[in-house]
């Protein structure tokens, strides 16, 4: 016989400040791994990184394959990027998602920018953290963790 | 499972969002898949640790789940830096809940509670993130966000990005 369980009053409230640590915590790894791919638009594939990176988030790799298709539909549009620009094809993997949209696509110029300027630097991160010694801080926090 | 509404399922999404962009500078987007990722993810995690939290009431044959459960099914499963700082919000919350009702609805409207939520040193814990000092940092939110946020955690920002993203 099942038994009924009652909870606490107080676990809503705990529960509910949990995740919002949990979404903040998963939002803003995932932003950080955008980022790093000059990015500025937070896609599945970076929550994907972040899951597979974080121990603690382990609980959460069966939900990853729901994503996979995300990252077919990654590789069939990648081909339209390397026609763009064959120079950057590989760097150019994580944006190949703006194709379609002109407001993304213009993102996705920048960012192909960002990436030819990135190429030409000898530090061991891109552009985006060129003169910003907290940033490149806050990336070996994360290689830390 | 018998009971459960499809809707039920997950975490409303236009609450998750809402958290998501608190965290996220203003010129950071988050495509639609990304918002289903992460409700998903959300809506996993309150299983995983109510499930470890009802594993153990079950196992002393209590019949109610307590708070105290919830946070130690945390620190058992890898989430020990949540913990700590959600024991303080816990102690908290009881303070201000031992108050009659009124002077709990006055507090809360003058933003006392949230002052009370969010002690200073709550920020060295970084909730697993970062260890640093919000002082050294530049921040980007008002001080009404940085009011009601959780934690006071405040996401580093790159003030050369937009001069960067001009030169191009």
């Amino acid at each position: 016989m099942f038994t009924k369980q009652m909870i606490s009053s107080e676990i809503p409230m705990l529960m509910s400040k949990a995740c919002e640590i949990f979404i903040q915590e998963l939002t803003f790894r995932a932003w950080m791994h955008a980022e790093k791919n000059n990015k500025s638009i937070v896609q599945p594939c970076d929550v994907a990184k972040v899951i597979m990176q974080t121990d603690t988030m382990n609980f959460l790799t069966e939900i990853i394959p729901n994503n996979l298709g995300d990252f077919s539909v990654f590789d069939a549009k990648e081909e339209n990027i390397a026609n763009i620009a064959e120079e950057n094809e590989v760097s150019l993997s994580f944006t190949a998602g703006f194709m379609g949209n002109p407001m993304m696509k213009m993102d996705s110029e920048e960012n192909a920018g960002n990436i030819v300027e990135g190429n030409q630097a000898t530090l061991p991160y891109t552009s985006g953290f060129m003169g910003n010694p907290m940033n490149m801080m806050n990336m070996d926090n994360v290689r830390m963790k | 499972m018998a009971g459960v509404r499809e809707q039920d399922q997950y975490m409303p999404i236009a609450n998750v969002i809402r958290i998501m962009r608190r965290i996220l500078p203003a010129h950071a987007k988050i495509s639609d898949d990304a918002k289903e990722t992460i409700q998903e993810c959300v809506s996993e995690y309150i299983s995983f640790i109510t499930a470890e939290a009802n594993e153990r009431c079950q196992r002393e044959q209590r019949k109610t789940v307590t708070a105290e459960d919830v946070l130690w099914a945390m620190e058992k499963l890898g989430f020990d830096n949540y913990a700590h700082p959600l024991s303080l919000y816990l102690h908290r919350y009881r303070e201000s809940e031992g108050e009659p009702a009124s002077v709990r609805r006055a507090s809360s409207a003058m933003g006392i509670n949230n002052n009370m939520v969010h002690p200073p040193y709550i920020n060295s814990h970084g909730f697993g993130m970062f260890d640093f000092d919000p002082s050294s940092q530049g921040f980007y939110r008002d001080d009404h966000n940085a009011a009601s946020g959780s934690g006071g955690f405040v996401a580093p920002f790159d003030p050369y990005a937009n001069i960067k993203r001009d030169a191009l």
